[in-house]
């Protein structure tokens, strides 16, 4: 269907690049209306995925079957238009994780052709932009890190062989947090992976209502008004993070802070990882830049650190809440990162 | 930790509630009783603890607690009341069985119902403190003022050791204190609450503002040198008992008999037995007890009549010279007060180590501590006047004193001497006449109050060598002159002064000092002594006492000596102080008695300054006293003699430790209301200055100084920021009172957090901050109410609010 205009990879697109802190904004905002008007009632998820998918992460959403985590991703996938259609990758893939799945159905494998008496690999569904990995828990150990090795390297290996994935390479995997019969826990290790863990909750009475109301456009994205973007859009918003979204010595302090009253807290078993705060920078700079602003601030902070560190700490026996840990660890670090901003 | 520490409330508080039931009951009672109490309260306290924990409704457990002592009582009566109990145990044991179910059972049960109800109605803890502080003051509540030393078995031991029972109760009393504190602290649900802490210097300050802590460890002076100077101070007139005296006879005295010359802080105390004013608040029961003699008119008979005179018998009349008749004055009536036991013995009041050789010509060791010259009507009072006198000293020496006019020494011995005080002195006294004071190191403050060396120029001429020595000092004045021979108007003096000098040979007669001693000698063999004729209800005693019946005590002989003496135009006045036979003198030490108070009658004699010529009665009426013992001498002067301790001689005695104490709490409290002044006026400035400052600042500056002001502004009107919230939610919280400050606060955070390569200051500028800020001040003006901003403008401490 993209292949209307084959023959110019190279060519300008129309869709002018993007070099300035608005422009980046403007981004964001026209995936998050589009977004918004695809899948109703999950404002904060969206958000949450959209800034994922800016500082470069994935995304793990914990929910119950059939609250609009494949439309989501289905949604995500069809705004991001790939204007760079003839390296064959998908906008979006999804895969249903089964015990009986192999690293193959997931990574791609190599065939052989009789014609040329010759082997050739068949992509696997990871060449994608967006994939959704659905029920992850649900299959083995060893699919689980294949997707693992693409998750972090954005590459995969087949074979002995190596292959680049796309840049923007993003995953939205899904687990039932209730049904856990015979299913594989995803170990610390590899929910680390994930930039954020969502815990989705289901959505209001209006937002129900009104998305029967609308079932029709909804499913179809017919009378969509929100234009999608593009990928290049989207991984040059990327690189404008790092050089534009400035991250005070402040809230460097604050983070470390953290980290380090989390691991002397008695209530947890195991600290943040210093990953973890490597990750949380970009996605604390995306969501500065979601809020049209150029540094990040303390309510940044405070926003993600649960949906960031919630996942990568393992609590003691009876600690209560994870939620309530993670307030309780920042807020002596927030406190005094809002006293440093009157300091000279 | 922190549990084992709170565990221990648990014991503390058992202990504490034993030791006050047996305080109070053991004031009370003894023996029997006491064992039960100490056992109610010993098992009430964990079975109420007990009885609280269980799943019993509180009534329940009250209603088992009142039934516990209700058959507590029942079986006393059993055991006392009906015929069953005297009859199975005989009638002794069944009074003791009695008592001990009764005040076993009714402390059981209090104290067993105070824990309950504590454990189930938190409250009920404060009454349970409150009640174990209340039970132990109540067992010493006896011992009030210092005054009365109860209870005895703590008194007794005390007294005994050198100590006094009121140091020990205060010991007492902060001891237990800190276990009362401890207690508190730990009864706190969550963690030993340390604000308790602080209560300890709070409740030191306030008692000792409240009650002079330091007064109380004094003992009493000496009740028989006040009475002298009682008498002396007397007014003359009846006084009706609301105090304001006067008959008409003399109405000109009034002032001066209440005033007494003595410094006394009351009218109506005009005589009182407190030599020390500032010591008053110490004893009231001792300086009620002085104020009501010159009120009520009427001496304590009682006292008077236990009170013996010593040396009455002493004076051999034959000789004519100055035999002194130290007259021992009546002691206060039955003041019960630490030498209660003793009360009808005169005290050893200081002991005094002569470091000379001297014997006085007149047998008697005149010790001076007062003169008494100045006429005021009907009798002689301390002088008003700042050019006679002057060889007196009428301060207590804390650095060393001499004096003014100290007499030629021609004619006079100078003696060292050493002074241990045993009771307080507000003035020294020395053997006459001083030269000068000087304070020493206190030999044994465990027995001594104070100590202090003496040097006096002390008459060593015979009376006969004194003969035709003319009087009056030729270098006085003509006013001071007439000062001194100051006499009632009164015509009878200076005829009975006539009279009595005719009867000297006719060579004699012209001789003033020959005159003097004819009138001294008229007295000797005419006067009668005793201390029970006070002359007290007549307008003028000295008068009634002289045309009288001739019979009074020293103040009486004194005053008509010095009169008659004026009369012939001798200079004279009346010294009081204390007066020693000279047959006293134990090897060097001589024991100044509280009953050796005396008042004397001193005259002028040219060369050889004031000297005492005193009336010594060849009649006396009451009976003599007893010798001193001889081994107290001995061992009071041995203490005396003893090397200070080095550790105590580092402090400088005599300190006056009560003035000190009030010198330390006042500068103590000083320290604090300034500190606090200092602390206001830093917190007003810096308000106005942080007020000012946006106005003042840099551009660059402008970002950190103006939302200091927007949170100043916001904190007066009681609008801060939470702990550990951000300021955009801060900004969030307070849209609706204040909506411009979430753009202040962007303001503010956009050069705070932003980069500083893109110096975002410099974008903003004063205007942007200034219309910022007058919005918010317009916005809190119309959103909070007047008082609360004008409150907030007050307050100091809303810096502290603004975070």
């Amino acid at each position: 269907m993209d292949h209307a205009a084959p023959s110019a990879p190279t060519a300008p697109s129309p869709a002018p690049r993007v070099s300035s802190l608005e422009s980046a904004y403007e981004v964001i905002q026209r995936l998050r209306k589009r977004l918004q008007e695809r899948v109703i009632g999950r404002d904060g998820v969206i958000d949450l995925v959209i800034l994922a998918l800016i500082a470069d992460g994935h995304v793990l959403l914990e929910d119950f079957p059939g609250s609009g985590k494949t439309t989501l991703a289905k949604a995500l996938g069809e705004a991001i238009v790939d204007d760079l259609p003839q390296d064959q990758i998908a906008n979006i893939r999804r895969v249903q994780f089964t015990p009986d799945l192999l690293p193959s159905d997931v990574t791609g494998t190599t065939v052989f052709d009789p014609n040329t008496a010759r082997f050739h690999f068949r992509p696997g569904p990871i060449f994608a932009h967006v994939l959704l990995a659905d029920e992850i828990n649900r299959t083995s150990p060893k699919v689980q890190s294949a997707l693992l090795e693409a998750m972090a390297e954005k590459q995969t290996t087949v074979d002995n062989h190596t292959y680049r994935l796309d840049e923007l390479f993003f995953v939205i995997a899904t687990q039932n947090p209730l049904d856990l019969a015979g299913t594989f826990p995803l170990p610390a290790a590899q929910l680390d992976r994930f930039l954020f863990k969502i815990r989705m909750t289901h959505i209001s009475r209006d937002a129900e209502l009104d998305l029967l109301n609308n079932l029709k456009r909804v499913r179809t994205g017919d009378g969509a008004t929100a234009a999608p973007v593009t990928r290049t859009e989207i991984l040059d918003a990327r690189r404008l993070l790092e050089s534009s979204i400035y991250v005070a010595p402040a809230v460097k302090e604050a983070l470390v802070d953290i980290a380090a009253a989390t691991r002397a807290s008695d209530r947890v078993l195991q600290g943040l990882s210093t990953r973890s705060l490597v990750l949380m920078l970009p996605a604390l700079q995306a969501r500065a830049l979601s809020q049209r602003r150029a540094y990040v601030n303390a309510e940044d902070v405070e926003a993600l650190s649960f949906y960031v560190f919630g996942h990568r700490l393992e609590l003691a026996p009876g600690a209560g809440r994870s939620e309530d840990v993670i307030a309780a660890c920042c807020k002596p670090s927030l406190e005094r990162l809002a006293k440093s901003t009157l300091r000279r | 930790m922190m549990a084992v520490l709170r565990a221990t409330r648990h014991p503390l508080r058992w202990l504490l509630s034993v030791v006050a039931t047996v305080a109070l009951v053991g004031s009370v009672a003894g023996g029997a009783p006491l064992v039960a109490a100490a056992m109610g309260v010993a098992f009430g306290q964990p079975v109420g603890e007990l009885l609280g924990r269980t799943r019993l409704r509180l009534p329940v457990v009250l209603l088992l607690l009142a039934a516990w002592m209700a058959f507590g009582w029942g079986l006393g009566w059993l055991f006392s009341g009906s015929s069953l109990g005297p009859s199975l145990l005989g009638p002794g044991w069944a009074i003791i069985a009695s008592d001990l179910t009764r005040v076993g059972a009714t402390t059981f049960t209090l104290w067993a119902t105070l824990r309950a109800l504590a454990i189930r109605l938190p409250a009920f803890l404060a009454v349970e403190t409150g009640a174990l502080g209340f039970t132990f003051a109540l067992g010493f509540v006896a011992h009030r003022d210092g005054a009365v030393a109860r209870p005895l078995w703590l008194s007794d031991p005390v007294w005994r050791a050198g100590f006094d029972p009121a140091d020990a109760l205060l010991a007492l009393g902060a001891v237990f204190g800190l276990g009362l504190l401890a207690l508190m602290a730990l009864e706190a649900r969550k963690r030993p609450a340390l604000s308790a802490a602080l209560l300890v210097p709070a409740l030191t300050l306030t008692l000792l503002a409240l009650i002079d802590a330091s007064g109380l460890q004094k003992p009493p002076p000496p009740a028989e040198l006040a009475e002298i100077r009682d008498a002396m101070g007397d007014p003359p007139l009846p006084t009706p008992p609301d105090g304001s005296s006067g008959t008409g006879e003399s109405p000109t005295e009034e002032p001066e008999g209440g005033g007494a010359g003595e410094g006394e802080p009351k009218d109506g105390e005009g005589g009182g037995a407190q030599p020390e004013d500032g010591d008053g608040g110490a004893q009231p029961e001792d300086a009620a007890e002085g104020g009501e003699q010159p009120q009520g008119g009427e001496q304590p008979q009682g006292g008077e009549a236990t009170g013996e005179p010593k040396e009455g018998e002493e004076p051999q009349g034959g000789e004519g010279e100055g035999e002194g008749s130290a007259s021992p004055p009546p002691q206060p009536d039955d003041l019960d007060k630490p030498s209660s036991s003793s009360k009808s013995q005169p005290q050893p009041v200081a002991i005094i180590l002569l470091g000379d050789d001297y014997s006085p010509p007149s047998e008697v060791f005149y010790l001076r501590q007062e003169a008494h010259s100045e006429f005021t009507g009907t009798r002689l009072g301390p002088t008003s006047r700042p050019d006679v006198d002057l060889d007196v000293i009428t301060e207590f020496p804390n650095t060393k004193l001499a004096a003014k006019a100290p007499p030629a020494e021609d004619g006079r011995a100078v003696v060292h001497a050493t002074v241990a005080l045993l009771s307080e002195h507000d003035r020294a006294f020395g053997l006459e006449t001083v030269l000068t004071f000087s304070p020493v190191v206190n030999p044994n403050p465990a027995r001594f109050v104070a100590a202090y060396n003496v040097r006096s120029a002390a008459v060593n001429t015979p009376y006969d060598v004194l003969l035709d020595k003319p009087v009056g000092d030729p270098t006085w004045t003509e006013d001071q002159r007439a000062y001194y021979t100051k006499v009632p108007e009164d015509p009878r003096y200076a005829a009975l002064a006539e009279e009595i000098i005719a009867g000297l040979p006719e060579d004699a007669r012209g001789l003033p000092f020959a005159r003097a001693l004819a009138v001294k000698l008229w007295l000797d063999r005419n006067m009668k002594y005793t201390m029970k004729e006070k002359h007290h209800n007549v307008p003028d005693p000295t008068a009634d006492f002289l045309f009288g019946n001739l019979t009074g005590y020293c103040v009486h002989s004194a005053h008509a000596a010095v009169f008659l003496w004026r009369s012939l135009g001798i200079p004279a006045r009346v010294s009081t102080g204390y007066a020693v036979q000279a047959s006293e003198l134990q090897g060097s030490s001589l024991v100044v008695m509280s009953n050796n108070g005396h008042a004397w009658p001193e005259l002028f004699v040219e060369g050889l300054g004031w000297t005492p010529l005193d009336v010594s009665p060849e009649q006396v009426l009451d009976e003599p006293g007893e010798p001193v013992d001889e081994e107290m001498v001995e061992l009071l002067s041995e203490m005396a003699r003893e090397k200070p301790d080095p550790e105590v001689a580092e402090r400088r005695d005599p300190i006056d430790w009560a003035g000190a104490g009030r010198v330390a709490l006042r500068l103590a409290l000083s320290a604090v209301a300034a500190t606090l002044a200092l602390a206001l006026a830093a917190a007003y400035a810096t308000k106005l200055w942080r007020r000012l400052a946006p106005r003042l600042a840099p551009a660059r500056a402008l970002s950190r100084v103006g939302y200091r002001l927007a949170l100043d502004l916001l904190a007066e009107a009681g609008i801060s920021r939470r702990e550990g919230e951000t300021r955009e939610a801060f900004a969030r919280r307070v849209a609706d009172a204040a909506p411009t400050f979430a753009q202040i606060t962007t303001l503010h955070l956009d050069v705070a957090m932003g980069d500083p390569a893109t110096a975002p200051w410099r974008a903003q500028g004063h205007g942007p901050w200034r219309e910022a800020l007058a919005a918010l001040r317009a916005e809190l003006s119309a959103s909070v109410r007047p008082r609360r901003r004008l409150l907030g403008l007050l307050n100091p401490f809303s810096l502290f609010m603004a975070r």
